[in-house]
């Protein structure tokens, strides 16, 4: 063949080169712009949010048709999702056996770690109990639902969401939370590679992530809320009205004296 | 049970003196539990439920004087157990309000007018129906009936308290004040995203039975400008309630309904209120601002969107086609380095004997000639440099500002947007950027006028020398086109203008007619709706081609347009024609040498192949 021959065939092996990436170039850029513009926004979750965290978020936006009163963001949601070994696992409303206390039992996951009810201890008088923040944050405010507010009656506000009651031991002379860091990873490791584990491999690792954790719930409430309770609420910081609801159990004595409590007549409008 | 009843009251007494503190609102000290925002427990279904109530919220809301057994009626005992849905159009006992009205206050009237809307219970309801209608509380939450922040409180309270001293009269502000500032305290995008809730969940919709364009209600709305200035910000614009509401709010009604805001009949009043559209006249109510594009339901806005399409892949098509034969003969007959500043005149080596004519003697005399790359020949006058200066400009700044409106749903044009100052400020730069433009078209086509008058004028008229298209420009796309083939050994002899910007050119005139017009729909709909032919089409045909026409007018510009001017081999990375006016010679010899050749006769160019052939010229070594 010629160079003139040999010349056109290479233009024609380049025509068909061109005419081919013109039409799926063509064809994607006059599709991909519709498609572009016809994709819905999805909200997605913030790089700096936690998984636990934002799909909270999403079942209360679910919900919000259904809870005519809104509340506020919960602020320590987030800042320890993923740095609570339980949390990460049994997420912040674990309690849900005991269908007539599980909502009183699950808002103390606002204030206090899980092993401060959970702790396998047989003696626990020994036991002290401080505050523990999540690793990374030293707020400088006092902990949120330690005081109240005398005009609003309600918690005093304060920018320290995060800190809770955790019980502590002596390691190495130094009283330290009984909370490991090292177990968050594996916490985290192990809920993304669950489904990759034998039932045998899931029940070792989780007997031995539990090996300190009692399950017990609600029966040891006056440990903790009555006049000589192991927690002491005034050494922590609560001011005395808080102290003084916190010790005499203003919730758990509905739950616990009665099985049903009615609201007396009294408060009945006319 | 009478003893758990004394029971319960003595430890009732026991836990208010514990709690110390109750809220005004909270008589029953509720929030002794509820003020816990992890008070959440699971439903028999597994649902997460919450229970949490903010004091603080409450209080400072309308409801806040209200106990919570004053809604929550049925609830007598700890655990609460299954209670029912509060009932917000029981009577409420007010005392205040029966001392100034002498009845009792009850929602009861607003809750009628809203049974009496389309998405009110009815008698004839299926119950299974009847449970998925909305209830106030589906739209109404408590949070809503806070103070307004963004009126100052105590100015505005100042002035009510120099009369009226009484307790409560803050609650009645809130009230007053939430009414009178708007249609809903919901944010628009909360509006669109309740209402979507129900419109635009096929689930739901399957189950109820809701179709036609009810049921793609929302999906047609957020084809409009309105609902894209509400995504990027803006509050200045349209939400489902501005126009399916009147003022009284809860009469929602069909728009087949004469009662309804969007009846036909009515709509262009609708229009009018809150200063949306002041001047829209009956002519409005043939136009559907929802834009369908389902081929049933908005046929018209469906073809010119199928058609738009096939324009643009066709156009894509053909321009990368030629873009890449002539970049691959460029490169192949190298007819330059790819960068400009390094080409450098080819030797010629057989040089034909000089006799006669010596124009058009030497074959792609482009590639032995030097040039100026500020430009050697005079192509375009001082008007043309402005109108292409305004035009690329105007053009750049609304393509900029456009863009992000057109792909509202990227969360990259909403950073954008962001950076921009927000959608008021895009929005101004965009309208600014347009109405220059379009004087600028309107300037050039003075220029082409009276130029061509002068020309006539002057006997220098050659239709040649113009951007009309003529046959010629066929013969030589198919001869230019075998150039790239390799079928041709140069290319063809072409005018002042070749057949590649008369197509640009032709293309320009069809985009800023459409984009103009267009453009006017959307600012001026009131009126353009009035005067444009077949209005009921061409006006929602004419917004949806805003968007998809800039798109291809953009895609044509920075693909096309930049290629053949500054990115072909030999060109890169800029000519500088567009700015002193000149065109350099080897570009003038290649693309348009009847104009070269036109030049030379007239003097105002000189005949490179003289200077070749008698060895004079200073680029042949």
């Amino acid at each position: 063949m010629s160079n003139n021959g040999n010349s056109r065939l290479e233009a024609f092996i380049v025509f068909a080169i061109v005419v081919t990436a013109a039409a799926v170039l063509s064809g994607w850029l006059t599709f991909s712009v519709q498609f572009e513009r016809q994709k819905e926004i999805k909200v997605k979750k913030p790089k700096s949010m936690s998984l636990a965290a934002w799909q909270m978020k999403e079942l209360e936006r679910k919900q919000q048709h259904e809870h005519f009163h809104l509340g506020l963001e919960d602020k320590a949601l987030d800042a320890w999702a993923e740095k609570s070994t339980c949390i990460i696992c049994h997420t912040v409303y674990p309690h849900g056996r005991n269908k007539q206390a599980m909502a009183i039992i699950n808002l103390h996951t606002e204030f206090v770690t899980c092993n401060t009810c959970h702790l396998k201890l047989t003696d626990k008088s020994t036991l002290r109990f401080g505050w523990v923040n999540p690793p990374g944050m030293t707020p400088a405010e006092k902990p949120y639902g330690t005081s109240i507010d005398p005009e609003t009656g309600v918690f005093t506000q304060t920018g320290n969401h995060v800190s809770k009651i955790t019980p502590l031991h002596m390691v190495d002379g130094a009283l330290r939370p009984y909370m490991s860091e090292q177990d968050f990873s594996a916490a985290l490791n192990y809920m993304a590679e669950k489904d990759t584990y034998s039932e045998a491999q899931k029940q070792s690792i989780v007997d031995a992530m539990h090996k300190d954790t009692e399950i017990k719930e609600f029966v040891l409430c006056r440990q903790c809320h009555s006049t000589d309770g192991i927690i002491p609420f005034e050494k922590l910081g609560f001011d005395q009205t808080r102290t003084n609801q916190l010790r005499r159990m203003e919730i758990g004595g509905m739950l616990t004296n009665y099985d049903t409590f009615y609201f007396p007549d009294l408060f009945k409008q006319e | 049970m009478k003893f758990f009843k004394t029971s319960g009251f003595l430890t009732a007494l026991l836990l208010f003196l514990s709690a110390g503190i109750s809220l005004a609102g909270d008589p029953e000290n509720c929030l002794l539990c509820h003020k816990y925002q992890r008070l959440r427990g699971y439903t028999a279904d597994g649902t997460l439920r919450n229970y949490y109530v903010d004091g603080k919220l409450y209080q400072d809301s309308i409801h806040g004087k209200l106990s919570c057994i004053d809604c929550h009626s049925d609830i007598e005992k700890v655990p609460h157990g299954n209670i029912e849905k509060v009932d917000c159009a029981k009577v409420c006992h007010l005392d205040r309000w029966k001392a100034l009205s002498g009845t009792d206050f009850s929602h009861k009237e607003v809750a009628d007018a809203f049974n009496k809307s389309i998405h009110g219970k009815k008698p004839d309801d299926k119950p299974e129906i009847a449970a998925l209608k909305p209830d106030c509380k589906y739209c109404h939450l408590n949070d809503l009936y806070v103070l307004p922040q963004d009126i100052p409180p105590d100015k505005v309270m100042k002035r009510c308290l120099n009369c009226h001293k009484e307790k409560g009269i803050d609650q009645i502000f809130i009230h007053m004040s939430h009414r009178m500032r708007q249609k809903t305290s919901r944010p628009p995008l909360e509006v669109v995203a309740l209402c979507a809730s129900c419109h635009a969940d096929k689930d739901f919709q399957n189950v109820v039975g809701m179709e036609g364009p009810v049921a793609e209600a929302v999906s047609t709305y957020k084809e409009t400008i309105h609902y894209r200035i509400l995504q990027f910000g803006g509050t200045d614009t349209a939400h489902c309630i501005s126009c399916h509401a009147s003022e009284s709010i809860h009469n929602i009604q069909p728009g087949t309904d004469p009662q309804s805001s969007v009846h036909p009949e009515n709509r262009y009043q609708t229009c009018q209120t809150e200063g949306c559209h002041p001047g829209a006249g009956a002519m409005i109510a043939s136009v559907d601002s929802h834009l369908s594009k389902h081929k049933d339901k908005g046929p018209e806005i469906h073809l010119a969107e199928v058609i738009m399409q096939g324009v643009m892949f066709f156009t894509l098509f053909l321009l990368f086609t030629l873009m890449g034969m002539e970049t691959y003969r460029r490169i192949k007959n190298r007819d330059a380095r790819f960068f400009r500043w390094l080409r450098k005149p080819r030797h010629l080596t057989q040089a034909p004997a000089l006799s006669g004519d010596p124009i058009g003697k030497i074959s792609n005399l482009h590639r032995y000639v030097n040039f100026d790359p500020k430009g050697d020949l005079p192509r375009y006058s001082l008007h043309i440099i402005i109108n292409h200066t305004l035009m690329a400009i105007t053009f750049s700044m609304a393509v900029i500002t456009g863009l992000p409106l057109f792909f509202h749903n990227s969360e990259l044009s909403h950073q954008f947007i962001n950076l921009l100052g927000g959608i008021n400020v895009t929005r101004m730069i965009h309208r600014i950027n347009a109405a220059i433009f379009t004087l600028n078209c309107a300037y050039h086509v003075a220029v082409v006028i009276l130029g061509i008058a002068r020309q006539l004028k002057n006997g220098t008229f050659d239709i040649k020398r113009t951007q009309f298209p003529l046959w010629k420009d066929v013969k030589d796309f198919y001869c230019d086109f075998r150039y790239f083939l390799g079928f041709e050994n140069s290319r063809p002899k072409m005018e002042k203008f070749m057949y590649k910007q008369k197509l640009h050119y032709l293309a320009q005139i069809w985009g800023c007619s459409v984009l103009t017009l267009s453009g006017c729909c959307l600012l001026f709909p009131e009126f353009m709706v009035q005067y444009i032919p077949f209005a009921k089409v061409s006006f929602n045909v004419l917004r949806l081609m805003h968007g998809e026409e800039s798109i291809l007018a953009f895609l044509v510009i920075a693909l096309w347009h930049m290629y053949n001017v500054h990115i072909a081999p030999g060109r890169f990375p800029v000519q500088w024609t567009f700015w002193t006016g000149r065109i350099a010679k080897d570009h003038q010899i290649e693309e348009h040498f009847l104009e070269y050749q036109r030049q030379v006769r007239e003097g105002v160019a000189q005949c490179e192949e003289e200077k070749l052939l008698k060895g004079e010229s200073p680029d042949v070594k």
